[in-house]
């Protein structure tokens, strides 16, 4: 199993985004085969609260709403780590009037540690988004 | 958590397994180098031996792309090294053709390209 970690610094807390290989027979066979396939899923709360779905990947076009097909699974990982993140909007400062997933109510809270960040990773100065 | 493929001989009433995981890993290739970030792949790996005895090295499909070097399709030939365009439509078809090369093994010449023969998987 491939994870990613995000730590929050904030809160102390370490959120994941698991890929995993499984097997099965899916609902929508045809044939009634087993099929393979990744299964991706987060323990990121999503901006109301609530949890995300878990994605099945049986095909490089399978990766999140919104996103072209990938390159490779690489490419893959990623678009659904910026999906998550983004969508969850970890990276917001508390400071604004947007919900924050930091609780901090300090002026430089994004996840990212830079103040004037506003996206997880994109910031120079960001130390931890994806260390694993 | 990886998932175990067990290869079943009726012959010789033995079984081998290949364990297949996708995994996030620094990556070194003989086709791109050393990665400066992890990269995440699939990753197929055996105690299992070839019929000289030979171990198998770690097998990594980082795409639909990276095909196998036999196939489980009669007639079909895959190779890693310069069918490049033979995608595979879905994970499925990948690890199956993986499997295959395992039980099957490949020549030293596929479609004009060399590379290394690998004998059908030992089971006795």
């Amino acid at each position: 199993m491939a994870q990613i970690k995000i730590y929050n610094q904030e809160t102390n807390t370490t959120l994941n985004i698991d890929l995993n290989i499984a097997s099965g027979v899916l609902d929508d066979t045809t044939t009634g085969e087993v099929d393979y396939y990744l299964l991706v899923s987060t323990t990121i709360p999503t901006l109301a609260g609530g949890t995300f779905p878990t994605f099945r990947v049986r095909t490089m076009a399978d990766t999140p709403p919104g996103y072209p097909a990938a390159f490779d699974f690489n490419q893959l990982a990623l678009m659904y780590y910026e999906y998550f993140t983004t969508t969850a909007q970890l990276a917001e400062s508390s400071s604004s009037s947007s919900s924050s997933f930091g609780e901090s109510s300090s002026s430089s809270s994004s996840l990212g540690e830079s103040s004037s960040s506003s996206s997880l990773g994109e910031s120079s100065s960001s130390s931890s988004s994806l260390d694993d | 958590m990886p998932i175990n493929y067990s290869i079943y001989s009726n012959g010789n009433a033995t079984s081998k397994t290949v364990a297949l995981d996708f995994v996030s890993d620094y990556l070194a290739s003989s086709s791109n180098g050393v990665s400066d970030n992890p990269k995440y792949f699939f990753k197929f790996t055996t105690a299992a031996t070839d019929e000289d005895g030979n171990k198998y090295g770690a097998r990594v499909s980082e795409s639909l792309s990276d095909v196998a070097l036999n196939s489980a399709n009669p007639g079909t030939s895959r190779q890693r090294l310069s069918n490049t365009a033979a995608a595979y439509g879905n994970v499925k078809s990948m690890v199956v053709d993986y499997l295959a090369d395992y039980v099957l093994g490949h020549d030293a010449l596929h479609n004009g390209t060399t590379v290394a023969e690998q004998k059908p998987m030992k089971f006795n």
